[in-house]
């Protein structure tokens, strides 16, 4: 069984101007050990994706489909089984580790804290203990647990995110831009940290980004995600060797590397959510647009082994 | 070789750390961040030049610096552009000064006419009900009050040029003054010093600012005193107008027509669009905005010939220019764009607006901070493509400022790597790309990630972070960090207890360390020491230890050591002093480290 499977997912915001579907009918395997590149643009519904999973969404968003993990739904769990999940078998870091650490309590109270909402009874030193231990995991001297996080810079605040994640052996970890706020220096440190402790603790990661760099230096898997849907799921190397949907075409043509010597972009604006294109929501920018794919969204199909694609281009 | 249009000499700003008023009542020495620490460099028209570096290098501060809006604590910023066509205006100055003043000389007249009258002919010049008492009772008071009314005049008028505000106080001296010697004094006083003040200035300065010779200066020099403009027009003024209007220092900070002539050369483009936008505005109405606030220089370098010596902006004109704008920048059909709103365009045309505001004064140099950093990368490269387009089209130059290597080789032709205040590397973008010298640049772009799995290697990265601006690293500033430092690089007692603190991270040397050597709480890092405390009694286990731990100590540090020593009851361990860093010519390009 997977770690992490997630089917016909659909999330539906309420919103002033009326609902919008920011993930429709998504489908996702992650495996233990494994990381998954989840890669799109602002606004292609990566970030609600990651929410869902915790289900830690605004009021009145729905939620419907499966995620299955360790034998529950979690589309459908009620509140007391997702708190039990949460920050024990599923962590999630964010982008901006400041805002996410409070400015009042000391590193100690954060993990004594966390450590408490899950197991009542715990002994002050043995909670330290295991503060310690996560700390010394992600390069942090544990002697600088009394200090409060305006003392600590940002890549070192992103580790205590880390290390606070780690405290009960999660099982998925759920990283959303996690270095987004950070140079490319200590962006380099944190992934090969986060890539380190996935061994070390057997987890699956979630690392869902807008940099292509990321996903083709740290992880396993890429899934491209697009207006909401998933447009290409596969192995790294293989994606990035043949890229088959035009839209991830695209989008590795127009990433700026070293080795970029002429500008590409992909024409044309990303699609309005309160509004979506008919069909294949990436017809409207596609160089392939055929009659068909103002349609009806296309069919998933498997044209090269371990490969998912949405497009007509392979029925 | 062409004479480059932007000269920065050893630039340095260092912003004071707030401080609380008790802190400031006890004294002691202010503490700075050093934001920018020294930093030469030059700018070729139409050149691009790249500031690369990691956040809170000082890449952001310095283009700031090129268009007066952060303060220069030391060194000089001189921007030199061709001499633009001048255009004819009438001399209207001196009869503006002239009608300035009438208020003042007239008043004062009044006053003296008045008292005059009475000598004379016993009875008042001006039918005022209160003269009807006895002259003995207000005559002296009057002509007193009319000669300081005088006097006061022609200090404000000698003195409103250079500066309004200690015309403020003496108005305001003289007005408290006027106010003991005679009530009624006070009225006039004061409803002439807002006229003088609210309205004369104002019309004063703009009147100056439509004259010929001070228009469009083509030199300006930035210094800690704020800016100096043209040397090249100062030298065309007569004496006169040279020892009136005097050497035209204009502090940073406020408006001054000074620093609008400069912004109308030198722009800047943000990272964020959606912040740069006001909300409330169509973008059509934000191009007008700045055609108008600029539109001599708009109208200066149109061919157009017929357009010149319009002195106020004509609607219809300006409107036509917005929509030329909006089409330059690739928004069309322009009159679509023109009455929407920021909230109604995506990130990308935000972007665009933004860049056809800077454009729209008719600039020479553009300073384009992180202009792609917050866009989708689909349409990143449409935007860059945009803004080669323009710099051809238009002729700019352009201060590229970025954190993203890939991003500064595609645009730059040269490129400065700055790393906490410094430049430590500069030279031409393919030189450096090929061939990095400096071990910071290595780190960088080794650190950046590759889109290709292909490539995928370890990376050995550089430890920690970028330190503290406030006090940066002694030597070069990159020495903590650098694999390849030698012992010369500048350690200091600090890096003696960041080296203690990374030996904890293995728990069990971490217990016996702590039991030996205390809590690192307990050590002091002092300059070039790093100190403790100890009872005489510990001594000597205590210098053991250390000397165990400088030996298992990276090389560099370890060499670095002058002395490991103990007096009475302190144990310390100095370092020995940094040899001195200067940038170097390595190989076509500039190098500060000291590996050459």
């Amino acid at each position: 069984m997977s770690l992490l499977e997630v089917e016909g997912l659909t999330v539906t915001y309420a919103s002033r101007d009326g609902p919008i579907a920011a993930v429709r009918d998504l489908d996702l395997v992650l495996e233990r050990g494994q990381t998954l590149g989840l890669i799109g643009e602002s606004g292609c519904g990566k970030s609600t994706l990651g929410k869902a999973i915790l289900r830690i969404l605004p009021e009145g968003t729905q939620v419907e489909g499966f995620i299955r993990f360790d034998g529950k739904n979690l589309a459908t769990a009620d509140e007391d089984t997702l708190e039990g999940y949460r920050g024990r078998n599923l962590s999630m870091i964010f982008q901006d580790p400041m805002t996410r650490l409070d400015p009042l309590m000391t590193v100690r109270k954060h993990f004594i804290e966390l450590i408490r909402a899950h197991e009542p009874d715990a002994k002050g030193a043995g909670a330290i203990t295991r503060a310690r231990r996560a700390l010394t995991a992600v390069r942090i001297p544990p002697d600088r647990l009394n200090q409060y996080p305006h003392e600590f810079s940002g890549g070192m605040r992103q580790r205590i995110m880390i290390a606070l994640a780690l405290v009960f052996n999660p099982s998925l970890l759920i990283a959303d831009e996690p270095t987004t706020s950070l140079d490319v220096i200590v962006e380099a440190q944190i992934l090969q940290l986060l890539n380190s402790i996935k061994q070390d603790f057997d987890m699956g990661v979630l690392l869902i980004t807008h940099n292509l760099g990321l996903v083709s230096e740290y992880a396993d898997e890429i899934a491209v995600m697009y207006a909401g849907r998933i447009a290409e799921r596969g192995r790294v190397e293989d994606v990035f060797a043949e890229p088959l949907h035009p839209y991830t075409k695209g989008l590795l043509e127009s990433v700026i590397g070293l080795e970029t010597t002429a500008l590409k972009s992909i024409p044309g604006q990303p699609p309005d959510l309160l509004n979506p294109p008919s069909g294949c929501p990436f017809h409207p920018r596609c160089p392939a647009a055929m009659d068909v794919c103002s349609t009806a969204f296309p069919p998933t199909t498997h044209p090269r082994v371990g490969r998912d694609v949405a497009c007509y281009l392979y029925p | 070789m062409a004479e480059p249009l932007l000269r920065v000499r050893d630039l340095k700003v260092h912003y004071p750390l707030f401080k609380g008023f008790v802190q400031r009542l006890l004294g002691g020495g202010s503490r700075y961040v050093h934001a920018v620490d020294g930093v030469t460099f030059d700018v070729l028209p139409g050149e691009v030049f790249g500031l690369v570096g990691e956040s809170g290098c000082g890449k952001s501060t310095t283009g700031r610096v090129l268009l007066g809006l952060a303060p220069i604590t030391e060194g000089e910023v001189t921007l030199q552009f061709p001499e633009p066509e001048r255009i004819e205006s009438r001399q209207v100055r001196p009869l503006g000064l002239l009608l300035a003043c009438l208020f003042w000389w007239g008043s004062a007249a009044v006053y003296v006419a008045n008292g005059l009258a009475f000598l004379l002919a016993s009875r008042p010049f001006l039918p005022f009900g209160f003269l009807a008492s006895p002259p003995s009772a207000w005559l002296a008071p009057w002509l007193g009050l009319a000669a300081l009314q005088a006097v006061f005049g022609l200090a404000l008028w000698a003195i409103v040029p250079w500066s309004r505000r200690p015309a403020r106080w003496v108005a305001a001296y003289g007005a408290v003054l006027s106010f003991l010697v005679f009530p009624w004094g006070l009225v006039v006083l004061v409803f002439e010093t807002v006229l003088f003040f609210y309205l004369g200035t104002p019309a004063l300065s703009a009147l100056i600012r439509r004259s010929g010779r001070l228009r469009t200066p083509s030199h300006f020099a930035l210094g800690p005193k704020g800016i100096v403009e043209g040397t090249a027009a100062e030298s065309k003024a007569t004496s006169f107008e040279r020892w009136f209007l005097g050497p035209r220092t204009v502090r940073t900070t406020g408006l001054s027509w000074i620093l609008q002539e400069l912004r109308s050369r030198v722009q800047i483009i943000y990272q964020d669009p959606h912040g740069a936008l006001n909300p409330a505005l169509t973008l059509g109405e934000m191009l007008e905005h700045a055609l108008s606030a600029h539109w001599d220089k708009v109208i200066a370098a149109d061919l157009d010939s017929s357009r010149k010596g319009v002195q106020r902006p004509p609607r219809e004109e300006i409107r036509a220019r917005a929509l030329e704008l909006f089409d330059d920048v690739g928004l069309r059909p322009p009159e679509q764009f023109y009455a929407k709103r920021p909230t109604e365009i995506s990130g990308g045309q935000q972007q665009r607006v933004v860049i056809a505001r800077a454009i729209a004064p008719n600039p020479r140099l553009l300073v384009a901070d992180e202009p792609v950093a917050l866009l989708d990368m689909s349409i990143r490269a449409k935007v860059l493509e945009l803004m080669l387009d323009l710099k051809r089209k238009y002729g700019l130059t352009y201060v590229f400022i970025t954190h993203d290597l890939a991003t500064a080789k595609l645009m730059c032709d040269r490129i400065a790597i700055m790393y906490l205040g410094r430049i430590v590397e500069m030279g031409q973008a393919s030189r450096i790309y090929a061939d990095p010298k400096h071990p910071y640049t290595r780190a960088l772009l080794q650190a950046i990630p590759i889109p290709d799995p292909r490539l995928r290697r370890v990376k050995v990265l550089p430890k920690g972070e970028v330190p503290d601006a406030v006090a940066p690293p002694a030597g070069c500033r990159f020495h903590p960090r650098c694999p390849v430092a030698l012992p010369s690089c500048g350690w200091e007692g600090r890096d003696f207890l960041s080296y203690l603190e990374e030996r904890r991270l293995d728990p069990e040397k971490a217990a016996q360390e702590e039991r030996a050597l205390g809590a690192i709480e307990a050590w002091k890092a002092d300059g070039l020491a790093s100190r403790r405390k100890v009872r005489p009694s510990e001594r000597e286990a205590v210098l053991a230890r250390v000397r165990e731990a400088l030996a298992q100590a990276p090389e560099p540090l370890a060499k670095a050591v002058a002395e490991v020593g103990a007096q009475d009851n302190v144990v310390l361990v100095r370092f020995r002093p940094p040899d001195p860093l200067a940038p170097k010519e390595v190989e076509g390009r500039t190098v500060e480290c000291l590996l050459y």
